[in-house]
């Protein structure tokens, strides 16, 4: 049913409706976002192309295919907010129809507006231009030397400017500007926790989508240097063909007409193969052109037209127009490349499979669950050993063949281009898993507890294991405790990590984030790498009797956690509702 | 403790504040005596909620949100002028482990900590590294001696003892506070190491804490340095009697208001020969209920503010709606509070036969007590059918010569009840609430003030709060008193505006012994 649309990475304006519904989704409950999610991971669980429930790719042959699947995955839950009135991406639109009135199409609408405004002045600039360096009343002739200045110099230099600020950081500067601005009216009691946290947040937005961002801004200064050029070219052509324009070339220093010759012949070298738009070394030795002497031959000086159109095309509109092509399609190839993996991507992606997980449906690529119910299970698995040897136990769960299909057909969803090393099959327990998981990592986390939180490690590992099926945990480092020490042993260890084992920091969410687990975050992401999924779980109540935390103190540690930046760190609760 | 260093002229205020360490007095010369308490501990562990309650300050801003304190603030506690003590907000230890860890490394001997301390603060003060921490110890390296506030609801953990250390390298005198922050009780889990590092360990939940809590504490206090002790003294003596006054101050509004409302009354000119349409009659029912109103609401704010509650936020039933029998939440408001039926009775006959009785000695006894006992049945009957019209009160339109239209005075005699007991369950509720709370007070049926008078008060037999019982505190009364106030409520009643002076003195002596044995404290912990 969605075919083509499940081949196409998520579009500019799908992208701005992601964001803008996670947003909004942290205003509602776990079990509120859990409910919604796991009904709409029913009903969109269809395979979404021929080869995909087998790890084929579906998509356009660019960028990587269970990246494409996750896109597809994302748009039909996209697709069924719409249809929800309650929902932010719903209500105005009728379900189903494209984009219509969401914050999405309306960032997408401003965008081409914005774009058509650019190419708009763009081109009233260029016709300005040519008119004012074209300005002829007959007493004196055009210098070529100002035409070629403005409109083969000046943009080749500006051509040059474009690429270095691609290169360069651009909006992560602006970032890191605000960052400091608010830490400095947070530091004297002006800015407040909820503006730190919000610019955090975006923040987190610029790392993930910067690139997307920078090639659509690129794009868009593109369309304003194509604007002008076409400008410049209509104003010229028409100047030429309506008035009896001359060209003469003039200057103070003393070139030699030969080497004006050469130097003019070789910037025509691209058009080399149009003999009447490369001037002659006869006509260049015979436009030189001195005020005081004013003596010109008009016909003679009209030969240069040719040349200076040709030149105006090559140098000014065809690399333009080129850029502004490039800058849309690296946009588009950045797109598809998003991995979509972030941490609130990951937990909506969780929260849309778990219907299967919770019935004891067999998913492929998933790791088993254990519940809390059954500690003794896991006490007698060796360390280390792969979940799947543990869930082998529960064998015996139910495997409606219709309802494994589709859920097979979420496989390639579930997996994110960094978690590619998901491997196995492994039956699902038929115990309570309060919420849904998803392969996080290999099928193993590295598990940290954080300022001597009240937990050991058998227990820690069952938790994880109940709440995310990942087996072969490496037991329980500790960190920010009375005798943890500096933690940079725990810290080396996380540089050695394979790639895409998740890191998990158990804390009592009763405690306030200090600056402590802020420094230690901070250090972790630097040595673990940009893109390792870290887990802050939140503990509360006594040990055997874990229960959910307070929603305010879960409340605190997300915002406060969101001043990092950070998009692939995240805040999950463990334990019984 | 120490003398205050820096003196400065500040703004008044009873509970203001200053520069960390730099208390002053109204006339702008330092209190040199007073001391200063430097309240430390972890974020979001209830400092400024102890803050707010210790100084009776509802300005105090308090909030969930972790870090909210930034900056050392002092606030000062001050009597007519005159500077009780200092207690200085301070940051939360951000990273204790960290900072011990520095100061560790530079140790050469126990002789040494405390010139670390100040060479930390050197060190990291003006940087983003150890922020909190060098702020936080700054007032304690300028003498204010430590309250050192953890979280009694949750249990301790290992890590607490690197900020405990840090104090105890400080060298000042030392105090720990078990504040409840949550429903858990881990109490006993902190003490065994609290011990260690403080000289002084008491639970205070500033949640909860009364004023004899906050004297308990202060009491507590006097032990913790010699040197400030007289200081201490001098403020409790003092707080102890400002309570006293307030109390006598809250009284007399208590009785103005009784005075005012059952005397109240709107004269109106009225032509002759002119009817009253019913809806004048819903228009002048209306004015009347605003006064009243007005009058109540009048006195609630006298007493908010003798207890430093001016911004209190506070739900009401409107005392409307009770006067009117055409609303039914009015018949059930009248049943919760007031006198019973057979309350009412009693009152009644005792009251008509003390005045038959007044008859019978006017006549020498010659009547064989006959008015007694006549007194007695006529009152009794009377309470009774009046007690039943009151829950369906209504007002009550005189003609005069046909020239002043009068609405009022209630005649009900279960309306003094009413209203003492509202204006009562009010005033238990605020002179018992720490300034830490910050939700809206909510009064009206439910709420009887069992909660309110929660350790200050000793419940008093308040009202049982469970349906179809009384919920208020007249209820609950002795007979004598009782009795006592049923007389007084007539003669105010039967005396009309304005109330003699000597009548209101009554009124607000019985009250205040009534307010004294509602909110006395049990015996100093």
């Amino acid at each position: 049913m969605h075919g083509q649309e499940d081949r196409a990475a998520l579009t500019w304006a799908e992208l701005v409706d992601l964001e803008v519904q996670l947003d909004a989704d942290r205003a509602l409950s776990r079990e509120d976002l859990r409910a919604r999610d796991s009904e709409i991971g029913l009903r969109i669980a269809r395979p979404p192309g021929p080869g995909a429930a087998r790890g084929e790719s579906p998509g356009t042959g660019a960028g990587d295919p269970q990246g494409l699947a996750r896109h597809a995955l994302l748009r039909r839950w996209l697709a069924a907010l719409r249809g929800q009135t309650d929902a932010p991406l719903g209500g105005a639109s009728p379900p189903g129809s494209p984009l219509a009135e969401t914050a999405g199409s309306r960032v997408a609408h401003l965008y081409t507006l914005i774009g058509r405004a650019l190419a708009g002045v763009g081109l009233l600039l260029g016709v300005s231009t040519a008119a004012a360096v074209l300005a002829y009343d007959g007493s004196h002739p055009v210098n070529v030397v100002h035409f070629l200045a403005v409109f083969v110099g000046l943009q080749v230099a500006l051509v040059g400017l474009s690429f270095y600020a691609m290169r360069a950081a651009g909006l992560g500067v602006v970032h890191h500007c605000l960052r400091l601005a608010v830490g400095y009216l947070c530091r004297r009691g002006l800015g407040s926790p909820g503006l730190a946290a919000g610019i955090g947040r975006w923040q987190a937005l610029g790392q993930l989508y910067g690139e997307v961002e920078r090639w659509l801004l690129f794009s868009l200064t593109q369309g304003l240097g194509v604007g002008f050029n076409l400008g410049a070219l209509v104003a010229c052509a028409y100047l030429i063909a309506t008035t009896d324009l001359a060209f003469a070339w003039s200057t103070t220093l003393d070139p030699t007409p030969a080497g004006v010759a050469r130097f003019l012949q070789g910037l025509s070298a691209p058009w080399s193969f149009l003999p009447q738009a490369v001037p002659s070394a006869e006509l260049i030795a015979k436009s030189r052109y001195f005020r005081q002497a004013a003596r010109f031959d008009p016909a003679l000086l009209k030969e240069w037209w040719a040349f200076l159109l040709a030149a105006l095309t090559t140098y000014g509109l065809l690399p333009r127009c080129l850029l502004w092509g490039w800058a849309r399609l690296a946009a588009a190839r950045a797109r598809a490349r998003l991995p979509l993996d972030h941490g609130e991507c990951e937990a909506l992606v969780e929260r849309l499979i778990p219907v299967a997980a919770d019935s004891g449906w067999h998913i492929e690529g998933r790791e088993a669950p254990l519940t809390e119910a059954e500690p003794e299970r896991w006490a007698s698995a060796p360390p280390g050993q792969p979940a799947h040897d543990l869930a082998d136990l529960d064998a015996d769960a139910d495997a409606d063949a219709d309802m494994d299909a589709d859920i097979a057909a979420l496989a390639p969803f579930a997996a994110s281009p960094a978690a590619d090393r998901a491997t196995g099959t492994a039956a699902a327990g038929a115990g309570h898993a309060p919420a849904a998981p998803l392969a996080l990592g290999p099928g193993a986390a590295l598990l940290v507890r954080w300022a001597d939180a009240a937990v050991a490690a058998p227990e820690a590992q069952r938790l994880v294991q109940a709440r995310f099926r990942l087996a072969g945990h490496e037991g329980l480092r500790g960190a920010g405790g009375k005798d943890d020490g500096d933690g940079q042993g725990l810290l080396q260890e996380c540089e050695r990590l394979p790639a895409g084992q998740v890191v998990m920091v158990l804390v009592e969410a009763w405690e306030a984030p200090g600056k402590a687990i802020l420094h230690f975050l901070r250090a972790l992401r630097l040595r673990a790498g940009a893109r390792r999924p870290i887990i802050v779980l939140l503990l509360n109540g006594p040990v055997g009797q874990r229960r959910l935390p307070d929603p305010e103190d879960e409340s605190v540690w997300s915002r406060r956690l969101a001043t990092l930046g950070d998009p692939y760190l995240r805040v999950e609760p463990l334990g019984n509702p | 403790m120490i003398p205050n260093p820096n003196p400065k002229p500040k703004p008044s205020s009873q509970a203001g504040t200053a520069p960390p360490g730099q208390p002053q007095d109204r006339q702008g010369s330092a209190d040199a005596s007073a001391p200063i308490f430097a309240l430390v501990g972890r974020a979001n562990k209830g400092k400024s909620s102890v803050v707010a309650t210790l100084i009776e300050d509802d300005q105090v801003e308090i909030s969930s949100e972790p870090g909210t304190t930034r900056r050392c603030h002092a606030y000062e506690r001050r009597l007519a002028g005159r500077l009780l003590f200092s207690i200085v907000d301070t940051p939360g230890f951000e990273d204790a482990i960290e900072a011990l860890r520095w100061l560790q490394a530079l140790e050469r001997d126990a002789g040494d900590r405390p010139r670390l301390i100040r060479a930390f603060v050197e060190q990291f003060r003006g940087s983003d590294r150890f922020r909190e921490e060098c702020e936080l110890l700054q007032p304690i390296l300028a003498g204010a001696a430590i309250l050192y506030v953890v979280d009694g609801s949750h249990p301790y953990r290992p890590n607490y003892d690197a900020e405990m250390e840090i104090l105890r390298w400080t060298g000042q005198p030392r105090m720990a506070l078990i504040n409840q922050i949550g429903t858990g009780d881990h109490s006993e889990e902190w003490r065994p190491t609290l011990n260690q590092y403080f000289s002084l360990v008491r639970g205070f939940d500033a949640h909860r804490a009364g004023h004899a809590e906050r004297l308990g504490l202060l009491r507590a206090l006097r032990e913790l340095d010699e040197a400030g002790r007289p200081a201490v003294e001098r403020a409790i003596a003092t707080l102890e009697d400002e309570w006293a006054s307030r109390r006598a101050k809250a009284a007399r509004r208590l009785a103005e208001l009784l005075c005012d409302a059952l005397t109240f009354r709107i004269d109106l000119p009225w032509g002759e020969g002119q009817t009253l349409d019913p809806e004048e009659g819903d228009r002048l029912a209306a004015r009347f209920h605003d006064e009243l109103r007005r009058i109540e609401e009048k006195e609630r704010g006298a007493v908010e503010a003798l207890y430093q509650h001016e911004h209190l936020t506070r739900h009401e039933d409107a005392m409307a709606r009770p006067l009117f029998a055409r609303d039914l939440f009015a018949a059930q408001s009248w049943q919760i509070l007031g006198l019973d039926q057979g309350q009412l009775v009693r009152a009644g006959v005792i009251g008509g036969a003390a005045l038959g009785g007044a008859i019978d000695l006017g006549v020498g006894g010659t009547s064989f007590f006959t008015g007694t006992v006549v007194g007695g049945i006529v009152g009794g009957i009377s309470s009774y059918l009046g007690g039943r019209k009151a829950a369906k009160a209504r007002i009550l339109f005189k003609e005069l010569g046909g020239e002043v239209m009068r609405v009022g005075p209630i005649k009900s005699p279960n309306f003094p009840w009413i209203l003492l007991d509202r204006a009562l369950l009010h005033y238990l509720h605020v002179a018992t609430r720490p300034h830490a709370r910050r939700e809206a007070l909510i009064l009206g049926a439910g709420t009887g003030p069992s909660g309110a008078a929660a350790g200050g008060a000793s419940g008093a037999g308040a009202g049982k709060g469970a349906a179809g019982h009384r919920e208020g505190v007249v209820h609950s009364l002795g007979v004598a008193e009782q009795q006592g106030l049923s007389r007084v409520f007539a003669q105010i009643q039967r005396k009309g505006p304005p109330t003699p002076a000597g009548l209101r003195q009554d009124l607000a002596s019985r009250l205040e012994a009534l307010i004294v044995r509602l909110t006395e404290p049990g015996p100093p912990r």
